[in-house]
This record gives structure tokens, C-alpha cells and sequence, in this order.
């Protein structure tokens, strides 16, 4: 049994998830309180610019990474010792 | 800006400017931040040179390579936020009024204002080598209480907003003034 690569998704998932609650909020706040002027609109299309081209980068190499290669092997369930003996 | 939604204008009411923390202020969080950004780079060339193998590596190469992105957009959420509490942090001095808009982080937002017949010392100062060469600083504004209402922060020619601002302030004082006696001449003819 082994646990893959994958595994290592799932606290970027979660960091994806943060990432886009504070950058709604951000961008929120901008919009609601902010002025509306063309500097403004310049860093809201900066800011949206950038996190895309870093999110798309990412992508990019991520697909490259073969997910299904084990990250830990660990010992199957049947062969483990059952007469009290060491495990390993 | 939205400060309809934060604070009714007067009908006889007009601005005479709004300010902002000095660019510099803006200036020299983007160097500490450039130079925050640049961190995985130092990393990679660290890493490069010393532990190639870590790189190449199933594991490491896409570990390194999740933490890096996880950073940088991190990073640049930080760029963000930090440009919003610099852009959201307003002073505004009306003909009436002195209204203070500051925002403390993502989610604190503090919004104040003084009558300007209140005000009844204003102070400046500039501390510092910066200050002192890019010409910015505090003003503090005393009111008719004991402590201290408004602190306009890192704000431009602040001499120059100390003296605008006494010079309001005595106005609405001759504005409140001539009300008050209009109001005291109609109450003694009634």
C-alpha cells in the first residue's frame, strides 16, 4: 500500500481556497470603499493579472509531475506480524 | 471614493482637499516586499549550487515546486492588501468638517470626524532623515477636550495642512459665530 504523490495536493487545495477568500475580500473592499479611478482599476487589473499568470504557471509545471508515484510505502495490512513479534 | 456610503455630505458643505500617506510610505513597503518575493529565488540558487539532487528529485521537485507557487501567491496577496490599507487611509477636510478614513488590515475599518470650529491647536511634525528630505509627517489636531481626536498620519507638506487647517478652522468659527448672533438677533425681535 502506498500513499502517491497527490497527497501533497490537498494542502495546496486548501492554500488555493484561503488564497481566494482574502483575495475576494481584497478585491471587495477595493470596489466598495476604494475610488473609482483609473489607478485604481489599474491595480485591480494588476493584481488579477498577476494571480493569473502565477496560477497558470503553475498549472503549467504541475501537469508535467507524474501524481500517481508513491510519496511513502507502507507495510500492507496482511503482512504485518501477528504473533507479537517486531514489526519491522 | 464611496464616502456617501460612509458619511452624508452637508448641502452647504464643499471639500478643500484629501490626503493620503506619503508615496515613500507606499515606496518602501514595495522594496521590503520585492525583496521578501525574491526569497525563492535565493532558495533555488541555494539549493542549485549545494543540493542538486534535491531538484531533480520525484518528490522534492514538486514539493519545492507547490511551495514556491503557494508563496508567491501569498506574496502577492500581501502586495495587494498592502496597497488597499495604503490607498483606503483618507483624510478629507471639508469647509465644515475634518473626516478620517483608516483602514486597519482586511477586515477593521476605522471612520471619524471633528467639527472644525472644535479644533483648537494643530501641531506638525517631522522626524527623521526621510521625513525630513521627502518633506512629510504627523499633524495633530487638539479639540476643546483633553485628549487628542486626530492624528493625520505620513502626510505631505504637513506644515502647509497644519496652517490650512487652523485657517479653517477660524473660518467656521466666524461661520458659527455670525449663525449664532443671526439666531440670538431673531430670537430677541421675536
Amino acid at each position: 500500500m502506498s500513499l502517491t504523490l497527490s497527497a501533497l495536493l490537498i494542502p495546496f487545495w486548501i492554500f488555493l481556497g484561503v488564497f481566494f477568500v482574502f483575495a475576494f475580500f481584497d478585491i471587495w473592499h477595493m470596489l466598495r470603499y476604494g475610488a473609482r479611478d483609473i489607478r485604481n482599476f489599474i491595480a485591480l487589473f494588476v493584481f488579477l493579472a498577476g494571480s493569473t499568470v502565477i496560477l497558470w504557471a503553475a498549472a503549467q509545471h504541475l501537469a508535467l509531475v507524474d501524481w500517481s508515484l508513491p510519496l511513502i510505502n507502507l507495510p500492507k495490512i496482511g503482512t504485518m506480524p501477528t504473533d507479537g513479534g517486531p514489526m519491522f | 471614493m464611496h464616502i456617501k456610503k460612509l458619511i452624508s455630505r452637508k448641502p452647504y458643505e464643499t471639500k478643500i482637499f484629501q490626503l493620503r500617506r506619503h508615496w515613500l510610505i507606499l515606496f518602501k513597503r514595495i522594496i521590503s516586499w520585492a525583496f521578501l518575493a525574491a526569497i525563492p529565488y535565493g532558495v533555488y540558487r541555494f539549493l542549485d549550487v549545494n543540493f542538486p539532487e534535491i531538484l531533480t528529485h520525484h518528490i522534492g521537485q514538486p514539493a519545492l515546486m507547490m511551495g514556491v507557487v503557494m508563496y508567491e501567491l501569498a506574496m502577492w496577496l500581501l502586495f495587494f492588501t498592502m496597497f488597499i490599507d495604503y490607498e483606503l487611509d483618507l483624510w478629507v477636510v471639508t469647509n465644515d468638517r475634518l473626516i478620517s478614513m483608516e483602514q486597519h488590515g482586511l477586515f477593521a475599518r476605522t471612520v471619524s470626524e471633528l467639527d472644525l470650529w472644535r479644533i483648537q491647536d494643530a501641531s506638525s511634525d517631522v522626524r527623521g532623515v526621510f521625513q525630513t528630505l521627502f518633506e512629510y509627517g504627523n499633524v495633530h489636531v487638539q479639540t476643546a477636550g483633553a485628549t487628542e481626536r486626530f492624528v493625520l498620519e505620513q502626510v505631505p507638506e504637513p506644515f502647509e495642512v497644519r496652517k490650512i487647517i487652523l485657517e479653517m478652522a477660524e473660518l467656521d468659527r466666524e461661520f458659527h459665530k455670525r449663525d449664532d448672533a443671526e439666531i440670538m438677533k431673531i430670537a430677541t425681535t421675536a
